[in-house]
């Protein structure tokens, strides 16, 4: 398993279009993918989930990746948590 | 059935004239009159309705050259969600524990609903919306409810709150204006409405006791105002009105991007004056080059605590990259006077205007004006950023900020945090004895910029705001003209830029005027740039003879003498 903590950057916080990226790019492999806010838990599968963490900018949140591509899978989230989902 | 008028916060600009379409969805009745089935049966006709109503998401999603970018951006999410495992559990969850299909799915998005709710982010939480729309979609399938059409054209639709996909399937060509009763005026429902372009109001107050389908209602989006059933002489009015208007604008959108060149070929830069940086957006498509004035005390009077630093920093950023290379003329606190500011808890003072305000209280106290200043010279490397003092009357001042705007590079160097050195320094002439001595002012600093507001009040010694003298209230008045005449003069000497920010900028008479003067920018508020840009393209710069306006004896005269330019 892979896991890292970010502080979100972008105005928005993960707000739709992120959440529906993670979504995208989660449903396309075979890893489980977990997203915690406080004691909130999500499965990145899910859009629905993902919002109602309520990420605004500046939340501390957990990424875990685990499965068989959790490398190629980590790698590329990681990029979008560090770059906060290259938007301003 | 007599006249009613309602007030409403103008969201979109404009007089739209039609009749009412009420919009109430009644769930209630259909929910009321549902027949439930056993389990596998609710199942059924929940995946039947789902099916459906993701049919309908792709057949509006199949028109999306209909249909704005944000549209398609919201219908897209609508699509992801109404596939959301999670939200297909709990509503086959409840459905499990026999719960009929509709009281399923309501379950489902209440719980969602208590989700989004506890999120302490008004942005995020507002977005518990697209939920209750998809929810809202499904229901309609199971409940038999026809999907929502316009009837007729003209219509002005009301309603408590639209839901978004509702919204972005309306079309433009039946829809006039909308009007809501919710108050947000960041929700994706006037998001689209704003896209759309329809004459949208919020908050108003509408109950169907009042008014029904079909009532005759005039819209003026510009007052703020809704007339329902007005009487015949009104309603003429308002269809001249609005036909006239809406020609006008459609013919002066389509020419907003063009260059202000006037006939001679002298380009004026058309800047806008913006409060905040959601402003941009308007200002872009109404074809203002960047921003002569951005009023930041908005700011400093939204909370009852100071903005710091970062939030200053993000919000002139914004402004900064939305002009896309154009300069944005920032303008530093300008509170007092008239414009109260609760985080600074300001005494009440018996002359405001001749007191304790802008530039008096920033250099009063350097840490608030220094982290203003830092947040500006941030900003300025994300884009073109000029700085504009307000209220200044004496040299020491201009000199004195200078100062602190080193001190703020040499401590923003220090820290290693990025800022541009290339940070215009300019001043906002609007009393009188800056004008007076603006061929001393114009060697130390950038540009100038003219606001008329406080100069015609100063220079003429008038309170506009008091009933008695507010006839003697008139920028044409020739002591007026001579200042600005002064003013621009001495900085094209110096050789420096000058521009006007106030209501003079952006009233077509005063044109032929201040193009003989050379001015090189005016700002204004967007919605008036078209019209001066399109002005200003049918015009020669030497239409009005400077020496002849300056012997005018009084404003009536320079009216008069300005009306026979145009």
């Amino acid at each position: 398993m892979k896991s890292a903590t970010y502080v979100i950057k972008n105005k928005m916080g993960v707000h739709a279009r992120p959440a529906a990226d993670i979504a995208k790019l989660v449903g396309k492999h075979k890893s489980d993918v977990t997203l915690e806010v406080g004691s909130k838990k999500a499965n990145a599968k899910s859009v629905l989930m993902v919002t109602t963490l309520g990420a605004k900018k500046g939340t501390e949140v957990t990424l875990s990746v685990s499965g068989e591509d959790e490398e190629e899978v980590f790698a590329q989230l990681d990029d979008m948590f560090q770059n906060g989902f290259y938007e301003e | 059935m007599r006249r009613l008028q309602k007030a409403g916060n103008v969201v979109v600009e404009g007089i739209a004239i039609g009749k009412i379409q009420l919009l109430n969805a009644d769930y209630e009745t259909g929910m009321n009159s549902y027949q439930a089935g056993g389990v596998e049966e609710e199942k059924e006709r929940y995946q039947n309705a789902h099916v459906l109503a993701k049919n309908d998401l792709m057949e509006l999603l199949n028109h999306r050259e209909e249909l704005s970018e944000s549209e398609v951006e919201i219908l897209e999410a609508h699509q992801m969600l109404i596939d959301d495992f999670s939200f297909e559990d709990a509503i086959l969850g409840y459905l499990e524990q026999k719960l009929s299909a509709p009281s399923a799915v309501l379950k489902a998005v209440a719980d969602f609903k208590a989700m989004f709710e506890e999120i302490d982010d008004e942005y995020l939480r507002e977005r518990q919306k697209d939920i209750i729309d998809v929810g809202n979609r499904i229901l309609r399938k199971l409940l038999n409810m026809k999907e929502f059409s316009i009837e007729g054209e003209q219509v002005v639709l009301c309603a408590k709150d639209i839901e978004p996909s509702i919204m972005a399937g309306l079309s433009e060509k039946q829809v006039k204006a909308i009007l809501l009763g919710s108050g947000s005026k960041t929700s994706h429902t006037v998001i689209i409405a704003k896209a759309k372009g329809f004459v949208t109001m919020v908050g108003v107050d509408l109950s169907p006791d009042e008014v029904k389908d079909g009532d005759d209602v005039v819209v003026d989006a510009l007052k703020g105002i809704i007339l329902i059933k007005p009487d015949k002489k009104e309603l003429e009015e308002y269809k001249v009105l609005a036909k006239q208007q809406e020609e006008e604008h459609r013919y002066l959108m389509e020419r907003a991007q063009l260059p202000a060149r006037s006939k001679d070929g002298k380009e004026i830069l058309v800047a806008a004056n913006i409060s905040n940086p959601q402003d941009m957006e308007k200002a872009v498509a109404y074809g203002c080059q960047g921003v002569g004035l951005y009023r930041t005390e908005f700011l400093f009077m939204e909370s009852s605590q100071l903005p710091d630093e970062e939030r200053q920093f993000e919000a002139y950023k914004s402004v900064a990259k939305q002009a896309d290379g154009n300069l944005c003329v920032i303008r530093t606190l300008d509170i007092g006077g008239d414009k109260h500011c609760e985080a600074l808890q300001l005494e009440q003072e018996e002359n405001p205007f001749l007191g304790f305000r802008a530039i008096r209280i920033c250099l009063q106290d350097r840490a608030l004006f220094k982290t203003q200043i830092k947040a500006v010279l941030r900003a300025g490397s994300h884009g073109k950023i000029g700085i504009m003092i307000p209220m200044v009357t004496m040299l020491s001042e201009i000199l004195n900020t200078k100062e602190l705007i080193e001190e703020a590079k040499q401590e923003l160097k220090a820290e290693n945090i990025p800022f541009s050195s290339e940070v215009q320094v300019g001043i906002m002439i609007e009393t009188p004895a800056s004008a007076i001595m603006a061929p001393i002012f114009a060697k130390h600093v950038d540009f100038f910029s003219i606001g008329t507001n406080d100069l015609v009040q100063y220079t003429l010694a008038v309170d506009r705001g008091n009933q008695k003298v507010s006839y003697l209230y008139d920028y044409f008045n020739p002591a007026v003209l001579h200042s600005i005449y002064r003013i621009v003069t001495s900085a094209h000497e110096a050789g420096i830029w000058a521009g006007m920010c106030g209501e003079m900028a952006g009233d077509r008479l005063a044109l032929p005027f201040l193009l003989a003067l050379g001015v090189d920018e005016l700002s204004m508020s967007a919605s008036q740039a078209p019209m001066i840009k399109e002005q200003i393209r049918n015009m020669d710069c030497d239409s009005c003879d400077l020496e002849k306006i300056l012997q005018l004896k009084d404003t009536q005269e320079v009216r008069t003498y300005l009306k026979n330019l145009l």
